[in-house]
């Protein structure tokens, strides 16, 4: 199969490499090696550990950070930028409509059962009013590139997206390393994500509120996204907070300081919907605070992301992202989903198994990767076991034809290989749509992979958005 | 008829508890077929009213100050009319799709299944259809005080045999969604008459489709009946966990003893 | 900041100061089990010790017999013994680890490599081949863990809360070497009579395992006698490990981190710190130093409780 290469094609290295393609045949093996270490010396160092914060032996896991960067030209960054302020925006406007008139269904688009039978569906939110409409106020969009260099996007996450915290260090690290690149390059910044961040909380605090306080919510240490929490509460400025730190009192929420009870305006919260109040939603949830729904219904606090964001980024809905973005803003997407078919669907499902061997299979409720089937890359007897259960319960399932992804040259055993990639730009809404140019870069790096997850052996790399 | 209520809940600590959160859903729902002539709910601390997701007259108690006990009663008078076949003409807030989505204690199972399939034609039941199903899990079974928590799923009181109400009502719920038919759990009051049986009760309300007719019908499975004018409704959700009337948590307070006394007469 | 927060900066004090105490009191008995003594002396030296920290019972149900092997693995390191300076020094790092993203990377560091070494310490055998370096070695690391805090750590309320535990715990843990070692006295007493060599190294043990002894020699110029060492160790504000030096921290950083809530602790704190500033040992001697000593215990007690009422975790009922 030919794939897309980030960084060269027949004609040679592609333009916007060319700089960095020069510098790096100029570097001995001997100098990159010694910038690896220096790189995963200081990552420990300062306890960047982008996992479970450590164990009885006290040594702590790093996720892979790969130095050859992703580079994307100005003008590709541009139409990435426009197609993900249109899909966001969509898409909270989809939620918004989901928990009040429902036009989208009475219009016939979505049929009523997809909505409420989601597991993502909260009653808890039908009618009520969130500041500034905003459900979504952190999205993370899933983008590849496939085929001869066509942009997809292969995800929406809009509960609780996370890898902003390795886009922010890997920059930092790369400015650490090779401040020579950042010279000789035009690489737009990200560094002021944490203050976007900061500045979008605080537009949406209850109305009233003049100086508000906003804590970065976490289940805690054991959290294998917990390193971020506390790096973003950090460079906000704000403190971090667990449930039992919080309580409902008088129909506000306080957070238990040393100087007594402070009131809590707006709580960036990452853990999710089922264990945010044991009196709402899983009753056995330690993490929660207990009667917190109450509050957030009154509008006295502001969760970001909002309760029932699920109902948008279901794999289930999906397949109607594109029809989302024409009905609310008559517009043609500016990205485009892959091409999907829903097993529920007859049809859809007749294609699906006549063509097992060449797809992509998905459970409709998953995430992280598992419970999946690459046609391509599996054995005769793993496709009949799987398609067994896709013809027990074929609504759970969509499947997608195998992307070619694109690669891009990374750092391997013997030298420089290409490998697969994928791309999170992190899109803000409040008042308005904004993001820091780029993303997080997520690179598989077991030969041949197309799974870019950190969980399962996934590395990452800094993204750079050329200005011009 | 005209139904007298008091409800009156005690919690007692071994030590001094610093906080206290309770969820309580003891107002009866604003519905056509009974109406409110006098309630009154009385409670220390702070009472945040509310209505809930499920259009549930609601309050949220917190109390931040030091104590060792907590006293909650609520009383009032409620007229309450018989409504006809069963049917509750409530302007509901949510779509009742809303309601064909099972919980963890109203999951169906093996058995579940076997017992939906034996009384439920499928999504499209009448009212004969659901009563009847009532009528086995009443004769299924045996109501006993004791043999379950209100942590038992429905599938496990099924299994065992025995519960009380609350068990009646999630075995049934857990029997329609096993088919698709909207079904809700109902608590309240019931005035138990000449009987012992405990005043606060638990039923179902299920989607019902007869001639001329769809929509809500009011069933108490652990009497196998239709809902009458000796009922009080109180609150409605998918489960126990989402209408109970009272839920709540505390800091502190080592051991607690809960003392609870309904009290309902006509009045 | 966060009571959580503060609380888990309060305990890892705490516990890496209860560890520092621990050594400092096994090793005074190290020292004085070397003089002339009875083995029924030395028992029963080791036993008072168990006593201090209120362990006899938790020691007699795993041992027949009081030997120095025996305790000193008892509070060193057995399993069964929650205030072993194993266990404290794991309870410090693991609250450290909680509250990371408070602390520099420096003190952070310092607790972590305490507790990663002190495992092989323990596998090396160093404990019974030389008891005193091994206690050496703790007692540095819990130096070295106020040194990086007071030098790397901005002095805000962080600080306060850690202080507040050192400084409660070293008051205790100070007050019941204290009372033990007065008790072990009026034994020495009813053996027959004052011998005035066993006295000197008894008392220049106990002095410098509070770390005294020059200081103590700087102060009176004079022999060594036990209602010095009392009101040395007691009374003098000069003395950084005395109980009214801890005192004096303590009301410092209660009045730093005063809050809406704290009056009645502040008040309390700052009585017993006029008692002490304004007392005279021979009142104190003549009332009887152990009625004293349990008093200001219960005392200690009191406050710190308090402490975690009106500003960290309550401790559970």
């Amino acid at each position: 199969m030919q794939f897309y290469n980030e960084m060269s094609d027949d004609g040679g290295v592609r333009e916007h490499y060319r700089e960095f393609s020069a510098w790096l045949a100029q570097q001995t093996p001997d100098a990159i090696e010694r910038k690896r270490m220096e790189a995963d010396l200081t990552f420990r160092r300062v306890g960047i550990t982008f996992a479970v914060y450590g164990d009885n032996a006290g040594t702590e896991r790093l996720i892979p950070f790969d130095m050859i960067p992703r580079i994307i030209p100005a003008a590709e960054w541009a139409l990435l930028q426009r197609g993900l302020v249109q899909r966001v925006r969509a898409l909270n406007m989809f939620i918004d409509d989901v928990y009040h008139e429902q036009h989208i269904i009475r219009a016939g688009i979505i049929p009523a059962e997809q909505i409420y039978r989601n597991a993502q569906y909260r009653p808890e939110m039908q009618g009520i009013k969130v500041a500034s409409d905003i459900y979504a106020h952190v999205a993370g969009i899933d983008i590849v590139r496939a085929g001869a260099g066509e942009f997809y996007v292969l995800e929406d996450n809009l509960r609780v997206p996370s890898g902003v915290s390795y886009m922010l260090e890997d920059r930092k690290m790369m400015m650490r390393l090779h401040p020579e690149l950042f010279a000789s390059h035009q690489i737009a910044p990200v560094e002021h994500y944490p203050d976007m961040l900061l500045d979008n909380l605080r537009s949406v605090a209850p109305m009233g509120v003049m100086d508000p306080t906003v804590v970065v919510m976490t289940p805690g240490m054991y959290n294998s996204a917990y390193f971020e929490h506390a790096f973003l509460a950090q460079q906000m400025g704000v403190e971090l907070v667990e449930g039992k730190d919080l309580f409902v009192s008088n129909s506000a929420v306080y957070m238990r300081t040393t100087r007594g009870p402070k009131k809590v305006d707006v709580i960036y919260r990452r853990l999710d919907d089922d264990f945010l109040d044991p009196l709402a939603f899983r009753a056995d949830s330690a993490l929660g605070v207990p009667g917190l729904l109450s509050v957030y219904r009154a509008g006295r606090v502001t969760l970001a992301n909002a309760i029932g964001t699920g109902v948008a980024d279901d794999k289930s809905i999906y397949p109607y992202v594109p029809d989302i973005i024409r009905f609310y803003l008559s517009e043609e997407p500016v990205l485009n989903n892959v091409p999907t078919y829903q097993c529920r669907k007859p049809d859809e499902l007749s294609y699906t198994l006549a063509n097992l061997p060449d797809l992509v299979v998905k459970e409709v409720h998953g995430a992280g990767g598992y419970g999946m089937l690459v046609g391509p890359a599996s054995t005769s007897e793993q496709i009949e076991a799987f398609r067994a259960r896709l013809l027990a319960h074929p609504e759970g399932y969509i499947a997608q034809p195998t992307l070619s992804l694109s690669n891009c040259p990374t750092f391997v055993e013997s030298g420089v290989a290409p490998r697969h990639i994928d791309l999170r730009p992190f899109v803000l809404s409040g008042k308005t749509i904004s993001m820091v140019p780029g993303g997080l870069t997520r690179v598989a790096l077991q030969e041949g992979s197309l799974v870019v997850n950190s969980s399962q052996g996934g590395g990452t790399k800094d993204t750079w958005v050329l200005e011009s | 008829m005209q139904l007298s209520i008091r409800h009156e809940t005690q919690y007692r600590y071994t030590a001094a508890l610093g906080y206290t959160i309770q969820q309580l859903h003891l107002t009866p729902r604003g519905e056509p077929q009974q109406h409110v002539l006098q309630w009154h709910l009385d409670a220390p601390g702070h009472l945040h009213a509310y209505t809930d997701a499920y259009g549930n007259l609601s309050h949220m108690l917190t109390l931040d100050k030091p104590h060792e006990d907590l006293v909650i009663v609520a009383e009032g008078v409620v007229e309450t009319a018989t409504p006809p076949q069963g049917r509750i003409a409530v302007r509901d807030t949510l779509s009742p799709l809303v309601y064909t989505v099972a919980t963890r204690l109203t999951m169906p199972t093996e058995n579940i299944r076997a017992l939906a399939a034996s009384c439920l034609p499928g999504r499209q039941a009448g009212t004969r259809d659901l009563m009847k199903l009532a009528e086995h899990i009443f004769g299924a079974v045996t109501y006993q005080t004791g043999a379950t928590a209100v942590t038992t799923t429905a599938t496990d009181a099924l299994a065992q045999g025995s519960g009380v109400c609350q068990d009646h009502a999630h075995i049934f719920l857990a029997c329609c969604h096993a088919v698709g038919i909207p079904a809700r759990y109902v608590s309240g009051y019931i005035d138990p008459g000449n009987t012992n049986h405990a005043a606060s009760h638990a039923w179902v309300d299920a989607w019902a489709q007869d001639d001329g007719f769809a929509g809500w019908v009011s069933i108490d499975v652990t009497h196998a009946r239709l809902m009458t004018d000796a009922y009080c409704r109180i609150a409605i959700g998918r489960d126990y966990e989402a209408a109970a009337p009272i839920r709540g948590m505390r800091s502190g307070g080592g051991d607690e003893i809960m003392t609870v006394d309904v009290q309902i007469v006509p009045h | 900041m966060l009571s959580r927060t503060a609380d888990h900066l309060f305990w890892m004090a705490r516990y890496t100061e209860r560890a520092e105490n621990t050594a400092r009191m096994l090793d005074v008995n190290v020292q004085t089990a070397l003089l002339p003594q009875s083995p029924d002396a030395a028992a029963r030296a080791w036993r008072a010790m168990l006593g201090i920290s209120e362990l006899q019972e938790a020691y007699d149900a795993k041992h027949d017999t009081v030997t120095a092997k025996d305790v000193i693995d008892f509070m060193v390191c057995d399993p069964s013994n929650p205030s072993s300076i194993t266990a404290c020094l794991t309870e410090a790092r693991e609250n450290a680890r909680a509250v990371r993203g408070t602390l520099t990377t420096e003190v952070w560091e310092v607790q972590n490599q305490t507790f990663l070494d002190l495992r092989r310490r323990l596998h090396g055998g160093q404990l019974r081949k030389d008891p005193s370096q091994f206690f050496e070695w703790v007692k540095y690391r819990s130096h070295l863990s106020r040194g990086v805090t007071l030098g790397t750590m901005l002095q805000d309320e962080t600080v306060n809360f850690i202080r507040l535990g050192t400084f409660l715990e070293r008051a205790d843990n100070t007050a019941r070497i204290l009372d033990v070692k007065f008790h072990g006295v009026d034994d020495g007493a009813e053996q027959g009579g004052p011998d005035m060599r066993r006295d000197f190294y008894y008392w220049a043990a106990l002095l410098r395992s509070v770390s005294g002894f020059e200081i103590y020699r700087k102060v009176y110029r004079d022999v060594i006698t036990p209602e010095r060492v009392a009101e040395l160790l007691m009374l003098r504000s000069d003395m950084p490990r005395s109980l009214l030096a801890c005192l004096d921290e303590v009301v410092e950083n209660l009045r730093a981190v005063r809050n809406d809530v704290s009056g009645e602790t502040e008040r309390l704190a700052g009585k017993l710190h006029a008692d002490l500033q304004f007392a005279r040992i021979d009142d104190l001697l003549a009332r009887g130093l152990h009625d004293t000593l349990t008093e200001f215990l219960a005392r200690i007690y009191e406050l710190g409780n308090r402490v975690s009422r009106d500003f960290l975790v309550p401790l559970a009922a």
